[in-house]
């Protein structure tokens, strides 16, 4: 079979700008509240009983080589489960909407507050260490670019959470999985 | 994206298809003939592996994909998983199949609780 290569992609920008972000460079994202693939801006942590979030990370599985194959089954996971109070929230995308800065459910919005602890924004789903799909639409490799729908995803943070104040919190890896035949 | 299996389809006629084959038609699974699988046998690319061969009940429709994982940050080689078997309106069996050589079956029976 030929089969493809592919890789873990993140949208940002206005274009968008796409970067890898998987493990053939050592790439990686940093969720916070700017449009950045590294983010720097930090989540605040809920100081009461609540969940705050971060700005959107748009990833995907882009074809970098095409294949005579299809994809299918696109289904996201975490390496091992987060700490306590960290929670990592997806949904299918179909359209890229940059980050507006904006708390609110329409395109481009990150999830508003929430008053309760680990609380799930209305549409996404919570993330676990079991791949969930995202999408199952059947997409050739035919075409390099990217293949699929957006797994678009919030970080969630709430008031359990006791890392503490630090720019730069480790999570557990984030894996895309996917079928190709 | 370099497999360490290939996979080869037996017609119930005794025609065989490959992957070889299939890529040369400028597909993939998309061209087996799904209504003539007698068997799916995985061959490996490597010697040191042992084929596996998935043989189908009458009227069941064969399975075939390759499971595949891209991890971000980390170094790590990503191990694919080839999944072949069968599934029917009353039952599914699967052959999963690890880079390495690990060899893993999964049976289901469908029963209507309504």
């Amino acid at each position: 079979m030929a089969a493809a290569t592919v890789r873990a992609y993140c949208a940002t920008g206005a274009g968008p700008t796409n970067t890898d972000v998987d493990s053939a460079d050592a790439g990686s994202i940093t969720f916070g509240r700017d449009d950045n693939v590294a983010s720097t801006a930090t989540i605040p942590i809920p100081t009461a009983t609540g969940t705050k979030y971060s700005y959107l990370k748009y990833l995907f599985l882009d074809v970098t080589v095409t294949g005579t194959t299809s994809i299918t089954n696109r289904r996201i996971s975490s390496a091992s489960a987060l700490a306590t109070g960290l929670f990592l929230f997806f949904q299918n995308q179909a359209t890229y909407t940059q980050n507006n800065g904006t708390q609110g459910a329409v395109a481009g919005n990150y999830p508003a507050d929430s008053g309760s602890n680990g609380a799930t924004p209305a549409s996404y789903t919570l993330a676990s260490t079991t791949p969930q799909l995202w999408d199952n639409t059947s997409v050739s490799t035919g075409s390099t670019g990217k293949n699929g729908n957006y797994a678009q995803c919030a970080l969630g943070v709430d008031n359990t959470y006791a890392g503490g104040g630090n720019a730069a919190t480790s999570l557990a890896n984030t894996t895309l999985t996917y079928d190709e035949a | 994206m370099r497999d360490v299996y290939t996979w080869h389809v037996e017609y119930v006629d005794g025609e065989i298809l490959t992957e070889a084959d299939a890529e040369a038609l400028g597909g993939a699974w998309d061209h087996v003939d799904n209504d003539r699988v007698r068997a799916i046998i995985l061959m490996p690319v490597q010697s040191d592996r042992q084929p596996v061969i998935a043989r189908l009940p009458d009227g069941a429709t064969p399975i075939f994909f390759r499971r595949r994982t891209r991890t971000l940050e980390t170094q790590e080689e990503q191990e694919s998983i080839t999944c072949l078997g069968w599934k029917t309106d009353h039952a599914a069996s699967y052959l999963w199949v690890w880079d390495g050589g690990k060899v893993a079956m999964t049976h289901c029976d469908l029963y209507d609780l309504t």
